[in-house]
């Protein structure tokens, strides 16, 4: 791993050098203080802090919220199907750990199990650039799902800043290509050791091997129903999740042309598993609220070996009822053991 | 610490802090010092420009992600099925963008004129913060200008949208007469 000790001018310089090729994408804050998505600007002024966290995930640049699939039309009799959308190389800044972790829950399905050529080339085409995170808030629980949140390889390039500088460390071939192509006399540095995560204040240790063996046996457990109870079946916590990939695909056409779209759908939506007949075989609060847990900590984990988390603590702060997923696992964690307690 | 400090900031202009249609009522631990903003919210956005409204609500339908949040924790939304998950016929886009959203949103703010209780829920639980309560709020005043009816307020008072009277306005469906 190559590490280049650039000033903040050079580092802006070497994402404005690019700025022709690329779409850049940076976390900037908007008039109320919310920063909802990474939002496209033409040119860098300053570098981008490193305490923004934007609501949407990261997924969004790789799995939108919909898009079209392929567009068709109908001229006379025939028939013509066609490419909707080409992708366009993209630059994003400021990528938290959490966020560059939860790729590889993505690209396990989307990559490596069927080759998805629209994620696989919007994935080619982005250049993440991470940053080491400087602030965790109350809901961040990152580092219980072993996620460093001052250093991650899993993006293309990664930003530590450095007393008034900025350590550059390339992380993927692609980031190399990129820093080789664009940067102007970097200097490197040798030795560098990545910070430690920040840590976090827990009141409990989530033991996920654990939660998995519980939720094995765990199908029936009465606490789904207690976990439920508050849960409004809204799709935030699904939409938000930068690891959820629920999708539903359907057809959009206005006289003789239209497009097939690939759009979000959320397992806590009662539709989402209502067949055509009318029957429900999730009507149940409490059955789609533990289809979400044990995709993630189960399923996934049986499936693929990863766990469907990342930490980003997306699902817990912008939750409209305070659902907890890490109480709820705490809860789960010693169902086993110590039986119900109510 | 001071109730202002820690309730809602809906809760701060609210001007239905006491009702007379309960069976029994707890003494209040501290009274809401009202902030007097009361409908701040929309007033202050009225000054912008006409021409300066379109853009701005465009910007924030943008972000909407069509989570459903806000339909769901509505009190008011109480329909069995809603005609956002009906499939066939589809009438509100399920594609995500500026102007499906638009669809969908505005077509919630209608279908809750003279509904709408401003409890400011769907604003507060919008997780791309699209400032709903103006739009609610201005609904709510189109009915009580037009039809003296505050959703809400008196139980005893025929529904809004089950009674008819001849005095009604007809300035929804037909343009005002021109003087």
């Amino acid at each position: 791993m190559k590490n280049y000790l650039l000033t903040e001018e050079q580092i802006i310089a070497l994402f404005n050098a690019a700025a022709e090729h690329y779409e850049l994408y940076v976390p900037v804050n908007s008039e109320n203080g919310q920063v909802f998505c990474w939002e496209k600007t033409a040119r860098l002024d300053k570098m981008v802090p490193s305490n923004i966290q934007p609501t949407a995930s990261i997924k969004k640049f790789f799995f939108p919220n919909s898009e079209p699939m392929f567009g068709f039309k109908k001229e006379k009799q025939e028939i013509e199907l066609y490419q909707a959308a080409a992708s366009v190389p993209r630059l994003v800044l400021g990528v938290h750990s959490c966020d560059l972790g939860s790729i590889k829950v993505l690209e396990a399905l989307f990559k490596d199990t069927v080759d998805d050529e629209l994620f696989r080339e919007k994935r080619q085409n982005t250049v993440l650039v991470g940053i080491s995170c400087s602030a965790k808030d109350w809901a961040c629980f990152c580092s219980q799902l072993e996620i460093n949140s001052r250093f991650s390889q899993d993006g293309d390039l990664f930003i530590t800043p450095r007393e008034e500088k900025y350590i550059l460390s390339v992380t993927s071939a692609k980031g190399e290509d990129y820093v080789n192509k664009y940067l102007e006399n970097g200097e490197t540095v040798a030795g560098f050791t990545p910070a430690n995560d920040l840590g976090e204040e827990e009141t409990f240790t989530l033991d996920f091997p654990k939660i998995k063996e519980v939720m094995d046996s765990g199908f029936e457990l009465p606490v789904w129903e207690k976990f439920a109870r508050k849960c409004i079946n809204c799709g935030i916590c699904t939409f938000l999740c930068p690891t959820c990939h629920c999708f539903d695909v359907f057809d959009e056409a206005r006289r003789e042309r239209g497009a097939r779209f690939r759009c979000y759908d959320s397992c806590m939506f009662p539709e989402f598993t209502r067949m055509a007949g009318g029957y429900n075989p999730r009507s149940a609060k409490a059955a789609r609220l533990r289809q979400r847990y044990l995709h993630k900590y189960k399923y996934f984990v049986d499936n693929f070996n990863l766990i469907a988390c990342s930490g980003c603590g997306r699902c817990i702060r912008h939750c409209p009822v305070n659902v907890d997923v890490r109480q709820n696992l705490n809860i789960l964690q010693h169902s086993g053991s110590e039986g119900e307690d109510d | 610490m001071p109730l202002a400090e820690i309730i809602a900031g809906k809760c701060q202009d609210c001007q239905y802090q006491e009702m007379d249609n309960y069976d029994e009522l707890l003494p209040y631990p501290q009274k809401i010092g009202l902030t007097a903003k009361g409908e701040n919210v929309l007033t202050a956005y009225e000054k912008l420009e006409f021409e300066k409204r379109w853009p701005e609500w465009a910007r924030h339908f943008e972000n909407c992600i069509q989570c459903f949040a806000c339909r769901k924790v509505c009190p008011m939304c109480y329909c069995t099925e809603c005609i956002a998950s009906k499939n066939e016929p589809r009438l509100i886009p399920q594609s995500v963008g500026g102007k499906q959203n638009t669809v969908w949103q505005i077509t919630r703010i209608m279908h809750l004129a003279g509904r709408c209780i401003d409890c400011g829920e769907c604003e507060r639980v919008c997780p791309a913060k699209l400032p709903l309560r103006r739009l609610t709020l201005k609904m709510r005043q189109i009915v009580n200008d037009y039809y003296k009816y505050v959703p809400g307020l008196d139980p005893r008072q025929d529904l809004f949208w089950s009674s008819y009277s001849k005095k009604d306005p007809e300035y929804l469906i037909f343009k005002p007469e021109e003087k």
